[in-house]
């Protein structure tokens, strides 16, 4: 017996212009897009759509805390350190994790210069106020199925092809494996990337690293394998650019880290723990080649302990304590904070704290242009 | 406005042994007389807003200016703005009876209690003076040509009237920016950004705007003006007549975090 699934209502071809026409139309005449420097840069044409201030490092009591986090150098000096940087942000949904992580990659952008790449995921579709700017980065070869979808569920869903994505962002890019893609990444650019479901490559990026060697999943040859879940491609994808470059200044943004690395990762039979062993002993030199990791989370165990013991700077949401203990944070050795201080901070301000020093922040909102949400489903 | 003048005088024929509140009284009468009868031009409302800054002794929040600067956004002036004009100066419709209660209002809501404020500010170190009357009485309140009393205040006017009317007027040419810095360091009695004179120099839109000839360039100088001017105008005169502390603590709770 099968069920009949009946047919989904979709938009007809008037409804779909009207959809797409609340889309902001894509940012085409930049220095980024047209590679002439005459022009504005991605950075400053985001800022000023969104009215945020210049970066000004002087702005913060602390530079070992913000100005450190943000602005990456090669010579350490002070209280700076060399290379790439992390955090991990950790508040309730609805506290402004997504509009911060919207803001994060346009400073990344503005202050060096960086590939941003915003973790792609078939659910979410957080980036889309950074729309008329996004480098859409796509698996070649696979199928794409593209929805548009109201908040009010009721509305009919509007199915876009390939070329229409173009109506939303700059431009759309296709990769064969995850060195291919990082050659295609631009300086001072945003880029969204869909991990590959075939796992195309990832093999063989972590075979040609012979020096890391994790057990492979039981009743399987391979570490990296098609049967995978897709969010797996990220673990080969990090191995790659560090392993494989190009060591450009390189922010990998994750929101919702929950989905890859969490506490309870097992050795099941994806081999989920070996490769967050993996992505840990791929941290330190994720520092010294400028690959800079910016996790976000509900909590502490949305990410794997082995990994949080290397994140060096810790952003509290408002809406929820934060730690005043050591125990309540994995891989410090002592907390700033005495005093809970931001569970009353409204949304668009937040503390960030290292091991020595703490400083409240603000962040301005990045509102998308439109309730409907973008839905991509890659190879289905 | 007659009326208000009549009664301006009315005060000084009382003998005061305590000039300076007087002085104050009476400037801060003639501003609100201004006020009342409407203003002829967009111009005419910034000069008016300079005088108010140190009338008030930088009492009235910089918001205030901030606040009106964004009635100086767009083709048509704000509302409150058109309620300020006259009904020849404002392109909005507007009645005339509206336009006067606005003004009432605004008056009664704002400007008041920052004079008031001023007052009690003025009234701890108002000296008393009990000369002997008659045409040597160098105290006498109409014969007095200092703000309160104070040149300082009447000094730092005089370089806000300035700065404000060279900036309206158009500045010569870049290098007369660099002139117009000058002035404007003393009549912001230093409350200026480090990078301020940099950024107009620097920044080419920005150059174009306060060197430029057009209607536009025009149009741009007023905002700039209400924008940039006003406020910085305000906190001057505020450190001047040494209140700084106290309305920075009142800022301090909205900007104490800063933008990452």
């Amino acid at each position: 017996m099968s069920i009949d699934w009946g047919t989904t209502e979709t938009a007809t071809e008037a409804q779909k212009a009207a959809v797409l026409d609340q889309f902001e139309d894509p940012v085409r005449t930049t220095y980024q897009a047209t590679g002439n420097s005459s022009r504005w840069t991605d950075a400053r044409y985001m800022r000023e759509a969104f009215g945020i201030p210049p970066w000004d490092a002087d702005r913060f009591d602390y530079p070992g805390v913000i100005p450190n986090c943000w602005e990456h150098s090669w010579e350490a000096g002070g209280d700076r350190i060399a290379g790439g940087t992390d955090f991990l942000a950790r508040g309730k949904p609805g506290q402004g994790k997504s509009t911060l992580a919207n803001y994060v990659a346009i400073r990344q952008i503005e202050v060096n210069d960086e590939k941003v790449v915003w973790r792609g995921s078939s659910s979410r579709s957080e980036w889309l106020p950074l729309a008329p700017w996004t480098v859409l980065c796509l698996p070649e070869g696979v199928p794409i199925s593209a929805r548009l979808e109201s908040k009010d569920p009721t509305e009919p869903a509007v199915v876009l092809d390939r070329d229409e994505l173009e109506e939303i962002v700059r431009e759309v890019r296709t990769y064969a494996d995850p060195v291919d893609l990082n050659r295609q990444l631009d300086e001072g650019a945003f880029h969204v990337v869909y991990p590959d479901p075939l796992m195309r490559g990832c093999q063989e990026v972590y075979e040609a690293s012979p020096e890391r060697q994790y057990d492979t999943p039981p009743s399987r040859d391979t570490l990296f394998d098609e049967a995978d879940p897709a969010s797996h491609w990220w673990f080969a994808w990090v191995l790659a650019r560090v392993e494989h470059g190009p060591h450009h200044w390189t922010t990998w943004i994750a929101d919702e880290i929950g989905d890859i690395a969490p506490q309870s990762a097992q050795k099941d039979q994806f081999g989920t723990y070996q490769k967050v062993q993996l992505l840990k002993d791929t941290w330190v030199d994720a520092r010294k080649f400028g690959l800079s990791i910016f996790l976000f989370g509900h909590s502490e165990v949305d990410i794997h302990q082995s990994v949080r013991h290397k994140i060096r700077w810790r952003i509290q949401m408002p809406g929820t304590s934060n730690p005043t203990s050591k125990n309540d944070v994995v891989g410090f050795e002592s907390v700033p904070m005495d005093y809970d201080v931001c569970s009353h901070y409204d949304i668009g301000k937040a503390l960030m704290y290292t091991e020595t020093n703490f400083e409240p922040f603000r962040w301005k909102d990045i509102p998308a242009p439109t309730d409907y949400k973008l839905k991509l489903e890659v190879g289905q | 406005m007659t009326s208000s003048r009549a009664e301006v005088e009315d005060i000084t024929e009382i003998e005061t042994v305590r000039p300076a509140l007087v002085t104050l009284t009476r400037d801060v009468r003639e501003m609100q007389a201004d006020l009342l009868a409407g203003f002829e031009s967009r111009r005419a409302v910034l000069e008016w807003c300079q005088r108010l800054t140190v009338r008030t002794l930088g009492t009235l929040g910089d918001d205030f200016y901030r606040d009106l600067s964004r009635q100086f956004r767009g083709n048509d002036e704000g509302i409150l703005l058109a309620a300020l004009l006259t009904g020849k100066a404002r392109t909005r419709d507007l009645d005339a009876d509206v336009a006067h209660e606005l003004r009432e209002r605004l008056l009664a809501r704002r400007l008041d209690p920052a004079f008031r404020t001023a007052f009690r500010h003025l009234r701890k170190d108002a000296g008393e003076y009990i000369d002997e009357a008659g045409e040597g009485d160098a105290h006498d309140p109409t014969r007095q040509n200092h703000l309160a009393m104070r040149p300082s205040l009447t000094e730092i006017d005089e370089y806000q009237a300035d700065a404000l009317d060279r900036l309206l007027d158009g500045l010569a040419d870049a290098s007369g920016i660099l002139d117009w810095s000058k002035v404007l360091v003393l009549a912001t009695h230093g409350e200026v950004e480090r990078d301020f004179l940099a950024r107009c120099y620097l920044e080419g839109s920005t150059q174009q705007l306060l060197t430029g000839t057009g209607p536009v360039d025009q149009r741009g100088r007023e905002l700039f003006a209400a924008y940039h001017l006003l406020p910085r105008f305000n906190a001057g005169v505020r450190d001047l007549a040494g209140r700084s502390g106290e309305l920075a603590d009142a800022e301090q709770t909205t900007m104490e975090a800063k933008f990452a």
